[in-house]
């Protein structure tokens, strides 16, 4: 029996509630979950024994916690493979430069002034930087690889509230602009190696979910789940549902099955490398 | 001749006169700085659209009134969400467009001209390791552009800025920071960095040291002075003379005396035009810092950054001075205090990243030319 531990943000509920899905012909392997919102689950951390500690709460974000998971923190010792999911690393930030900026010798779409690639490079660097050392630092006392997956891209149809809602708004340009794909796979790439770096595995965003770059297909957004297991009301554009979980738990399951034996660890302690 | 008429023997000229004119009163007792160390000239309100400009000194000037609720041109912004020192290092965030520190009023003199058509800057991109950069402002690319044709349409962009920012000025904010520079001899191109510190090639043939004096200065100060004119005829001026020392002199003296005699000349040439033009102001942000009585306090201890303590002292005088002079309404006092609060909100913001608060300055590279 492998046993997948799944800790995360309010995106965790699109995988639990695919798990029953997930598990029907898989009696090999054992699935649990924990929940917690987005500020606190950015803001946990490890110990040495690999106990999941969110930070401290308000008696409603106690009360919260453990009304979805049944306990304040979770012990990761047990488990085979952790997925810790809810990152952005700085993304949307990245996305923003282009809302309107054209890339020095990259592109030409008519915007009135150009940043260069340097710069976007730099900024990439920097997102990355101020969001990755943080979990890093907070997972290090563990010392065991994790699989980090992102939050999922923001499904296209988040462009209806681009009027009214700033990151709509930037998304819709970034979609638009001719130095999307470019941007995105820098970002990718150096997201990748920096956690490999680390002795940790990113799972990307399964490509079927995939609208273009740091974009999701509208179906996946429709009717989502929240952490707890209940539906949210209506489309927020940014959290999806379970077909999406079952599709992210499949694609970490074919992750464990070619890796075969669990993510190695790393060679030296991860804190020592910190 | 005396007044035969008049009571008393003759006085002296300076009997009567206020405390700051004596050193005793307006130095010896007085605290640091003086009290009525500046009186403004004319009154810089909040509204004015400020054009900063000049040597790394200039940094801190433009970051104060921007953090005061003032409002200083940024014709050349970065996107939004670039973090400050990260903008900063680029050379964005920093004067009134992207064209990095401006060390002398030739270079400044010709950057103007450029955007006049009437200055075609000679061996303008500059090559380091496969890099190019822009030869006037090699600082605010840190690791350089893919090509020459980037470096040229970049500087075409830069160089709409700057007009647009010199169409918008009120006021231009020029800090005075070298005497010493570089030229292209054929041409008379000012570089703000000598060929070879940051990029290009230093070509003996080719590059000629300069040591500007009082009197050119003052020329080309009125030349510029002029083209600012030709947007606005009411635009005025507020010269500061930058306490950095220079970090090195090509001269062929020692440094100190170099440093000295540069300063003075600046001075000189910023006093000159202030004493002869009612549209000159000039703020004494170098003696504040400089000047024996501050005793050194006010230096880092490598003797030449500025420290944050004298960037505030030397502020505060001027803030003090401005506000006091500022004839304002209590609507529009209002508005300043609710501008500042946000600009203060800001200033918190970048104070989160310290090297946020680090000066741009490509003189420091000169530093590691010395061995």
């Amino acid at each position: 029996m492998t046993r997948l531990l799944i800790i995360g943000s309010s995106h965790v509920g699109a995988l639990k509630n695919a798990e029953e899905t997930f598990l029907a012909g898989r009696p090999d392997l054992a699935l649990d979950f924990f929940g917690l919102r987005a500020p606190a689950f950015l803001k946990s951390r490890m110990d040495a024994e690999g106990v999941f500690h969110p930070p401290e709460q308000d008696e409603d974000g106690r009360d919260l916690i453990l009304k979805a998971n049944g306990a304040l923190t979770v012990a990761t010792a047990g488990y085979d493979h952790v997925m810790l999911i809810g990152y952005r690393f700085g993304f949307p930030e990245v996305a923003s430069l282009l809302e309107r900026y054209d890339i020095l010798g990259l592109t030409d779409a008519g915007h009135p002034a150009t940043i260069d690639l340097v710069l976007v490079e730099d900024m990439i660097d920097t997102m990355i930087s101020a969001s990755l050392d943080d979990v890093l630092a907070a997972l290090a006392p563990a010392n065991r690889s994790l699989t980090l997956c992102l939050a999922p891209y923001p499904s296209k149809s988040i462009a209806s509230r681009a009027p009214r809602m700033e990151l709509a708004r930037e998304l819709v340009a970034f979609w638009d602009h001719p130095g999307a794909s470019h941007v995105f796979e820098m970002w990718l790439s150096r997201l990748r190696s920096q956690i490999e770096a680390a002795g940790h595995t990113l799972l990307e965003q399964p490509y079927r979910t995939v609208a273009g770059p740091f974009a999701t297909k509208p179906m996946f957004a429709r009717a989502p789940d929240n952490f707890d297991g209940s539906a949210m009301k209506g489309t927020d554009h940014r959290h999806m549902n379970a077909e999406f979980g079952l599709t992210v738990l499949t694609s970490f399951a074919r992750m464990i099955k070619n890796t075969s034996e669990a993510p190695r660890p790393a060679e030296t302690p991860i804190k020592e490398r910190i | 001749m005396s007044d035969p008429d008049a009571d008393g023997p003759p006085v002296s000229p300076y009997e009567g006169l206020e405390d700051r004119a004596f050193w005793r009163s307006g130095v010896v007792e007085a605290g640091y700085p003086p009290t009525g160390l500046y009186t403004p000239k004319f009154p810089i309100t909040r509204e004015v659209p400020i054009f900063t400009a000049g040597s790394c000194f200039a940094q801190h000037v433009g970051r104060t009134l921007r953090d005061n609720g003032y409002h200083v041109i940024d014709a050349e912004p970065a996107p939004a969400k670039v973090p400050e020192a990260l903008a900063q290092r680029h050379g964005y965030r920093l004067y009134a467009a992207r064209f990095g520190n401006i060390y002398t009023v030739r270079q400044f003199l010709q950057l103007m001209l450029e955007c006049f058509d009437e200055h075609q800057p000679a061996d303008a991109v500059w090559e380091r390791e496969g890099r190019f950069f822009d030869a006037l402002r090699p600082g605010v690319t840190p690791r350089g552009l893919a090509s020459p044709e980037e470096v040229r349409t970049s500087r075409a962009q830069h160089l709409n800025a700057v007009r647009e920012a010199a169409r918008q000025t009120g006021l231009v904010v020029f800090t005075l920071g070298l005497t010493e520079t570089w030229e292209h001899a054929p041409s008379g191109t000012i570089y703000p960095t000598a060929p070879g510190t940051i990029a290009g090639a230093f070509d003996p043939q080719l590059h000629r040291f300069v040591n500007f004096r009082a009197d050119a200065i003052k020329a080309d100060f009125l030349a510029l002075r002029a083209l600012f004119q030709t947007f606005n005829k009411d635009v005025r001026f507020l010269l500061t003379v930058s306490p950095v020392p220079l970090t090195a002199t090509a001269s062929g003296g020692h440094v100190l005396p170099a440093t000295i005699y540069s300063k003075s000349v600046l001075r000189t040439a910023a006093g000159e035009l202030a004493e002869d033009h009612d549209d000159i102001d000039y703020f004494p942000s170098y003696e504040i810092v400089s000047s024996h009585p501050s005793g050194g306090r006010l230096f880092e201890a490598n003797m030449r950054s500025v420290h944050p303590r004298g960037v505030r002292k030397v502020m505060k005088t001027f803030l003090a001075a401005h506000d006091s002079a500022d004839d304002q309404t209590p609507r529009q006092i209002r508005r300043a205090r609710r501008l500042a609060r946000l600009a203060a909100a800001e200033a918190a913001q970048r104070q989160k990243d310290d090297a946020a608060h680090e000066v741009i300055c490509e003189e420091q590279l000169l530093e590691a030319f010395r061995k």
